[in-house]
């Protein structure tokens, strides 16, 4: 209820069920998760993590089963029935596929004047307002006119923020916004999420499956697996020495662009079982079947979620102690001569 | 009475010595009228209720589609015959029953592409944006629809005219107004003295129909995107005069690579250029990465390699050997013996590489079948060894499971095997963990390696991701605008690359080390067509003079790398500084 978030996510549960009688699959499992202004505050997930039924969840696309949201002090979870109009004035969203995000047909400025239109502001103003946002992610207001298929992917992506920017919405949830992009457009595009957040204050749940990307973004960052939270905290701690078996083995797959270091990662990698398609049982902790420092208890008991230190929150029962079987990590980044960015 | 044409009166006279001109006109407003109030109560019913059924979906679809679906089935000159009977013949009752009986069929069309609406992410974004459901209604689904309602409707004015003009005919309505319906019953009751009177309302029926039906499919062309034909014209306006080949006399000699690909150019059948003048060597045992960003001719060049060039897209000069043998020049009959026995290839979606009726079992088997492994016992042998091989812990069980029983690593393990079911001495990867979560994607790249260590494959592996060249490539080719633009050894194109695109597409990945902003590369890849005449990279370079653009840049050795840039020294300079 703290005035000082702007997201506030607390212990939601999403369930489905295939058929009746089958036991429920718990798709979000007691995840919880705040964001102040002016944060980035990270969910990095493999494929079956959860990360886009939380997404959807925040977006009020997702019914859930337990557990509450408020985005800017409001509930959007109390009642049954959700007022868009009224959640997208402080919550706006970013997609994957800014190609599809974009009706074909209509023009830039019709797309971008739509969540205004919705909230019921006048056309006189819209024109102005839908000029002023393309010019804000680096547009020309003459783009308004023209149709989406004029513009290259990484130009839709920033209409498609500038689409976010239009009801000055506190929250905006990029959910795996720059996965489709090429390593150039990725770049101009993290930048200008960045700009924008310097100049307004604007709050991102940034939703990726890239540590990489993650790491440079975000201020904080909730790991999940199987619908629960494995680590959670600062993304400077999390990253330079995890607490999760889980966030170790996602660190030390992404390859790192640089053979020699990518050479010592790998002889340090913590191995991790192949994922089986088939439920873990629910009943222990949901990494014990691909985990490498696994104990009996992990497969029958859940660990909860703790403090750990420096505001990182772990749900493991071996930790600390894990960290001293793996490897080290890689050996401390040997800064290579000359490899400082002109 | 009953006269044929003649000047004055062009199309005769009927029974009562009346202009059958005059009357085929006036027949018009009430042939018209009567398909009109069909059509209407026909669009009002089907577009409200179909995009609904399909928008909503639910309850709402489930009432609506059972209703329609019986309504489909009840024959309407019957409920039209009864309700003339009951409304005593006034045309109106029977036009709009008609269009009662029709509208299911457009229900079911509206449903469905408004179903397949629902799905949009851009619907998702409106929905999100706080536009109401009645509203993304109206504006996103409607305006999709448009297309099938549009011929729906001018297939439905077409029966609607029909089914006016056969009850006119058999004098069921209102006979004594001059439909053409009538008219031509009134002909066909003196069809023995005058066959003449039943050619202007059949001819005027039928031109009417068919209109209806052109008329309808201009309409919906009209309206539909028009990306098609902007392709067009940025192909036509590509047709750029053909650079002169910049020969690089350093070149080695084909046969002591495995695969060598020399001066390779591949254009679209309208001729505009895709990829131009690449040459790169494959060793034995080698792993060479072929890196860029999208646009760039990557997935072009290694289809081309493959001789798999998709339609519309052929190769326009160079040659790809294998072993010393040109392909290019061998024909398909070349490539069909060396695919799958000497080449081999993989994608980036594994699953759509595998037919989803069809076992992993007999995927293998029908592979190694076509290896001429002879006995089933022996294929189902070798199956299990190259599973095994690919690290799949339990083959007996994989081999009796179909595509959608196994994970995305699971089904790239398999093409894997299937591709390696031929023994092929070279790997073409295109992206082959683009699509697969990073632990899997750790897993994949250590399966290829250690592939390449035990069997000496060599691996052409398509990416735009650095920290894979870097985790598996020996060696790296950077394409730019479908031009190599460098060509250098893992170990050294990270740390001192030797083109600027290259250095520029390295500060931007974010897995290096940065504080704040990434550096950025203004601009974006020129689409094919629209290349410039010299560096094609000038435009976004920070290096560029007058002569990168002067003339087309030539790929330039340096001591350890090939460089398509006249820069490379002030390159090398600044990464000193």
């Amino acid at each position: 209820m703290s005035t000082e978030t702007v997201l506030d996510v607390r212990n939601i549960k999403v369930g489905f069920r295939r058929k009746r009688r089958e036991p429920i699959f718990w798709a979000l499992d007691g995840v919880s998760l705040s964001i102040r202004p002016g944060r980035t505050a990270g969910l990095v997930g493999e494929s079956g993590s959860g990360k886009s039924t939380l997404a959807r969840a925040v977006m009020g696309l997702q019914a859930v089963d337990g557990g509450t949201i408020e985005v800017a002090g409001v509930s959007i979870t109390a009642s049954r029935h959700l007022s868009h109009k009224r959640l997208a004035r402080d919550l706006q969203a970013v997609f994957q596929d800014p190609t599809g995000s974009l009706n074909p047909s209509y023009t830039i400025g019709r797309s971008l004047g739509e969540p205004l239109v919705a909230q019921g502001v006048a056309r006189r103003q819209i024109r102005a307002r839908v000029e002023e946002a393309l010019v804000r992610v680096g547009m020309d207001p003459s783009a308004a006119d023209r149709l989406p298929r004029h513009f290259s992917g990484g130009q839709r992506q920033r209409i498609c923020i500038a689409r976010a920017l239009m009801t000055q919405a506190q929250v905006v949830v990029c959910d795996e916004a720059v996965s489709a992009l090429d390593l150039s457009v990725q770049a101009q595009v993290l930048n200008l999420l960045m700009d924008l957040q310097d100049e307004s204050g604007l709050a991102y749940l940034f939703i990726s499956h890239d540590m990489n990307v993650v790491r440079h973004l975000c201020h904080d960052v909730t790991v999940l697996y199987r619908g629960q939270v494995m680590e959670s905290g600062p993304t400077s701690q999390v990253v330079a020495d995890p607490s999760h078996p889980y966030t170790r083995a996602l660190l030390d797959a992404a390859p790192v662009a640089d053979p020699e270091r990518q050479a010592a990662r790998r002889a340090a990698q913590v191995r991790t079982g192949t994922a089986t398609a088939t439920g873990a049982t629910e009943e222990g902790c949901p990494f014990a079947s691909r985990c490498a420092f696994v104990q009996d208890r992990c497969r029958t008991t859940r660990p909860p979620l703790v403090q750990a230190s420096n505001g990182v929150s772990v749900a493991c029962h071996r930790f600390p102690e894990w960290k001293s079987e793996a490897p080290p990590t890689s050996p401390a980044e040997t800064a290579p001569q000359g490899s400082s960015v002109a | 009475m009953l006269q044929g044409p003649s000047a004055e009166h062009w199309l005769g006279t009927d029974t009562l010595g009346r202009d059958v001109l005059s009357r085929m006109l006036y027949g018009i407003s009430p042939t018209a009228s009567g398909a009109a109030q069909a059509l209407i109560v026909f669009l009002a019913l089907g577009i409200p209720l179909g995009v609904i059924a399909g928008y909503r979906g639910g309850l709402a679809d489930q009432v609506i589609s059972r209703v329609a679906d019986l309504a489909l089935s009840i024959p309407p000159i019957i409920i039209v015959l009864v309700v003339i009977v009951v409304s005593a013949g006034r045309p109106v009752a029977a036009m709009a029953s008609l269009g009662v009986l029709g509208a299911p069929g457009l229900i079911r069309v509206v449903r469905a592409a408004s179903a397949a609406v629902r799905d949009e992410l851009f619907v998702t974004a409106a929905k999100v944006s706080g536009v109401s459901q009645l509203r993304i209604m109206r504006t996103h689904v409607l305006r999709r629809i448009r297309g099938p309602v549009v011929v729906q409707a001018s297939l439905f004015g077409g029966v609607a005219l029909l089914f006016q003009a056969g009850l006119s005919f058999l004098g069921l309505l209102d006979p004594d107004r001059p439909t053409w319906g009538a008219i031509m019953g009134e002909a066909s009751t003196v069809i023995t003295q005058s066959q003449w009177l039943l050619i202007p309302p059949g001819v005027a029926i039928t031109l009417t129909v068919l209109a209806l039906g052109f008329l309808g499919d201009a309409v919906r062309d009209a309206s539909a995107d028009t990306d098609a034909v902007a392709t067009a014209k940025a192909s036509r306006e590509a047709a750029s005069p053909r650079t002169s080949t910049a020969t690089s006399a350093a070149l080695p000699d084909p046969s002591d690579y495995v695969l060598s690909v020399r001066e390779l150019h591949v254009h679209t059948t309208s001729g505009v250029p895709l990829i131009t003048d690449i040459s790169f060597d494959l060793a034995a045992g080698e792993t060479v990465g072929l890196v860029g960003e999208s646009g760039c001719g990557k997935s072009i060049t290694a289809l081309a390699v493959l001789g798999l060039t998709p339609g519309g897209i052929r190769i326009a000069g160079g040659g790809v050997y294998f072993d010393g043998t040109d392909l290019v020049a061998g024909g398909e009959a070349a490539y069909r013996r060396i695919r799958g026995s000497g080449l081999g290839y993989i994608s980036q979606d594994p699953m759509a590489a595998l037919d989803p009726v069809h076992t992993v079992g007999s995927h293998l088997n029908e592979v190694l079948k076509l290896r001429g492994v002879g006995s089933s016992a022996a294929r189902r042998e070798r199956a299990l060894e190259l599973l095994s091989q690919v690290h799949i812990a339990d083959p007996q069980r994989v081999l009796k499971s179909y595509p959608h029983q196994i994970s995305g690593g699971m089904a790239q393990r398999i093409s894997i095997a299937i591709a390696l079911a031929g023994r092929p001495r070279v790997l073409v990867a295109d992206e082959p963990t683009t699509a697969l979560d990073v632990t899997v994607q750790s897993e994949i790249l250590s399966l290829l390696h250690e592939l390449q260590e035990t069997t000496g494959l060599a691996l052409l592996l398509i990416t735009h991701d650095w920290g894979v060249v870097a985790d598996i490539c020996d060696r790296a080719v950077v394409m730019y605008a479908g031009d190599v633009v460098e060509v250098a050894p893992a170990h050294t194109v990270f740390t001192a690359p030797t083109h600027p695109y290259t250095a520029a597409l390295l500060a931007a990945d974010p897995s290096i080390e940065h504080s704040g902003r990434l550096p950025t590369l203004p601009g974006r890849v020129p689409a094919p067509g629209l290349w410039p005449q010299g560096c094609r990279f000038a435009a976004r370079c920070r290096l560029a003079t007058e002569a990168c653009s002067e003339a087309r840049v030539p790929l330039i050795k340096t001591s350890e790398a090939l460089s398509r840039c006249l820069h490379t020294d002030l390159l090398k300079l600044e990464k000193r500084a």
